[in-house]
């Protein structure tokens, strides 16, 4: 089973419930951040947990691991807050704790899943622009944001 | 771990949430965890979700910044002496200048019950009518609800068929109360033609949204409004019952034009499509009466959403939870008119319940008042500008650590049995009252309420009111540079929840101004530049950032800061007592490069 979040873009806001309800959730310290686009809407900018991660690829001490569900998960104890894993997204999605010298990521609310429930973002998203559902789904459904590209964003957009 | 089914107490709309633990004690157990859940069932309210305000709840309720126990002339004291000396003081003033010199003034954070045993602690013990509700943002539409009869305002002519839905949203609802989002964008995509028509000056969040945007000119919704409801009126045929048909046949076409900035043929457009829908939905959101007359723009939205023959929803969002339900317990009592009767001087005691005007409304008449009083006591939640001036300050219990009732902006009043406990120390509003009555040598008990909340007047002054709003809106149009009051999503409406988000630091890193492209170009201004800001109500010093949401000569800044809140002028409404908040005249002058 494996599940991921789908933003679509007609539907955000920009009301950044989500960072607020990722924060709320993981310590304060919110693992979702808002680009804007062009000025006039802003994206929230998740972990797209990519088929082939280059920050599995590159952490020297193997504290990013891939689990059953193709979630892509930071063990804590391992990180050395080396950075390569910052450096090598190419979603820019991933960023350093000020100040505990880790690098924390989305780990989609795995606490959460494991009671059936939703991530966090997604249960509040205010519009609906968030979804959470099987892969194989989403790819049925959105199709053209699926096709083409190097790496698979699991977190696709369409505009 | 218990868990406590209860509802944000941010704003109006009162989304469910589900609060775990609630056992809070000064001692860390595991039972004072406290968490929040997002009731995700599907018969809950815009299915369960939260915006980034009401995700916030428990870091307000829990934030170390809150106030745990009185104090007296800023010193720390037990909660027995601090009623003891407002019991002591408060009788002194009355004995020596009679109840009439005791003012109260109250804010969002009661229960109805709360708020009527305010009402009869000012009545039975102190002897005053001096109590007033504090809320400039919403009181102009409770104002225009109770004195604008439309209960003779009937549809134009049969229901369309079919499944067509019209969504008018006014101002930004989107940012201000984003959980309309969901039901709007939901609807939006629901069926062929449906479309959302925004009326708002620049493009916001809803404007994003649109289909059809009414883009006006700062201050202009009310004259846009007037002319949707004169085309409707036109071409349906309908009548409109007294004052509203002598506005719309008093007010001219190119007055709209003029003071609205949205062409003729745009108007009779969107009102045509309005007429032919079968459900009209209009979402009216003013924080800080953004809007050149947020009264005024509310009756004519209620006319033009009910005139049309399809099914109609109107729904006024409101900034605070409660203000609609203190609005109704306080109606009768003289509330509109009490706050000019305190702004005209003479009272020497301030009672202040759950509101910190100092940090909230620096409105220059009420904030005069207050500095020239002998004694005030607050309950406060946390340690504002209002806590370290006012004598005796009480520790208070939020909004949503209470028992009682409140009254959402529309749907049934929520009945909260049971709820968290208040953070150690914190006492309720009205166990405060109770035990101060008691200190003062009576006895208060805790009074029944009913929502009295009935339509009355006639809505002859809509004329006088059109006259008010069309002359201020003259100082705008020869004004160099229009400054509009803006907001942010992650801000509550008092900037209180601002303070306690980590990341609204990031979102909105300070007091900023928004400048359009045409400004930017003509005062070669780059991101991160200085620039002086002067209005009639003083002057700052602001950060530029250069925006395509804005147009024309037309910058705007965040409300939630006290340095850009000097710049509106707070005027005070002497028929009404209420104040006022539109778009002001500034100029610009260039202070330095950016460092």
């Amino acid at each position: 089973m494996e599940k991921r979040i789908y933003i679509n873009m007609n539907l955000c806001t920009g009301c950044r419930a989500c960072a607020a309800a990722c924060a709320q959730g993981h310590h304060d310290q919110g693992l979702l951040k808002h680009g804007a686009v062009e000025e006039v809407a802003l994206m929230p900018l998740h972990c797209r947990h990519c088929d082939t991660p280059l920050c599995l690829e590159v952490c020297p001490q193997d504290a990013i691991m891939k689990d059953e569900n193709g979630t892509i998960i930071r063990q804590s104890q391992l990180c050395i807050g080396c950075k390569s894993c910052i450096m090598s997204c190419p979603f820019g999605v991933m960023f350093m704790h000020s100040t505990w010298h880790v690098s924390p990521k989305c780990d989609l609310c795995h606490d959460r899943l494991e009671e059936g429930k939703q991530p966090r973002c997604v249960a509040t998203c205010t519009s609906g622009a968030l979804v959470f559902e099987e892969l194989t789904e989403l790819e049925k459904k959105h199709r053209h944001a699926a096709e083409g590209g190097r790496y698979f964003a699991r977190w696709m957009l369409v505009r | 771990m218990s868990e406590i089914r209860s509802n944000c107490s941010i704003c109006s709309l009162a989304c469910p949430l589900i609060l775990r633990g609630g056992r809070r004690s000064p001692v860390f157990t595991n039972a004072s965890i406290l968490t929040l859940d997002w009731d995700g069932s599907e018969d809950s309210k815009y299915g369960g979700s939260l915006c980034a305000r009401g995700a916030a709840m428990v870091e307000f309720v829990s934030h170390p910044d809150r106030l745990n126990y009185p104090y007296i002339l800023g010193e720390r004291a037990p909660y027995e002496a601090a009623v003891k000396d407002a019991a002591k003081n408060l009788s002194a003033v009355k004995k020596e200048a009679g109840g009439d010199a005791i003012a109260i003034l109250v804010g969002d954070n009661l229960t109805n019950e709360e708020a009527a045993l305010a009402l009869k602690f000012a009545r039975e013990i102190i002897g005053t009518e001096k109590i007033a509700l504090m809320a400039p943002d919403d009181v102009p539409l409770f104002r225009a609800w109770t004195e604008y009869d439309l209960s003779g305002l009937t549809a134009a002519g049969e229901k369309p068929a079919g499944e067509r839905q019209v969504f008018l949203l006014v101002g930004d609802p989107f940012s201000e109360h984003p959980c309309t989002a969901k039901a709007v964008a939901a609807g939006k995509y629901a069926g062929r033609g449906n479309e959302v028509i925004t009326i708002s000056t620049g493009k916001n969040h809803s404007a994003w949204f649109a289909n059809r945007h009414l883009a006006c000119r700062p201050g202009g919704e009310p004259a846009v409004l007037a002319g949707l409801l004169k085309a409707a009126a036109a071409k349906s045929g309908a009548s409109l019952p007294g004052g509203l048909g002598k506005l719309i046949s008093v007010v001219e076409w190119n007055d709209i034009e003029r003071l609205g900035g949205v062409s003729r043929e745009d108007i009779e457009a969107a009102a045509g499509s309005m007429l032919g829908a079968a459900r009209v939905e209009t979402h009216l959101s003013n924080i800080f009466g953004r809007f050149g007359a947020p009264g005024l723009a509310s009756v004519l939205a209620e006319a033009v959403t009910r005139i049309c023959p399809g099914e109609a929803v109107f729904d006024a969002q409101f900034v605070q939870q409660n203000t609609w339900g203190i609005w109704s317990v306080l109606a009768g009592s003289g509330s509109g008119k009490a706050l000019a009767d305190i702004a005209s001087g003479g009272v020497q005691a301030f009672v202040l319940l759950g509101i910190d005007p100092f940090s909230v409304f620096p409105a220059a008449p009420v904030e005069k008042a207050l500095r020239d009083s002998k004694f005030t006591v607050a309950t406060q939640l946390f340690r504002g500008a209002t806590a370290t001036g006012a004598n005796v300050v009480i520790p208070a219990a939020a909004l949503v650590e209470k028992k009682g009732t409140v009254s959402p902006s529309f749907g049934e009043d929520i009945i909260r049995e049971e709820t968290i406990t208040p953070i150690a120390g914190a006492v309720s509003d009205g166990q405060f009252l109770t035990d101060l009555a008691r200190a003062m040598g009576s006895r208060l008990e805790a009074a029944q309420v009913h929502r009295k909340t009935e339509r009355a007047g006639s809505g002859e002054s809509l004329s006088a009111d059109w006259a008010g709003y069309a002359a201020r809106m003259k100082d705008l149009e020869i004004a160099d540079t229009v400054l509009i009051p803006w907001s942010e999503a992650v801000h509550a409406a008092d900037g209180s929840i601002s303070r306690n988000l980590f990341w609204s630091t990031v979102t909105c890193p300070g007091p900023e101004l928004m400048v359009s492209g045409q400004i930017a170009g003509e005062m070669h201004l780059r991101d991160g530049d200085l620039v002086k800001v002067a209005s009639e109500g003083g002057e700052a010093v602001l950060k530029v950032r250069t925006t395509g949401k804005l147009e024309g000569r037309t910058v705007a800044a965040t409300i939630h800061f006290p340095s850009v809140r000097k710049l509106f002028p707070w005027k005070m409404d002497e028929r009404h007592g209420e104040i006022s908040l539109a778009p002001v005249a500034v100029t610009l002058g260039r202070q330095s490069e950016k460092s």
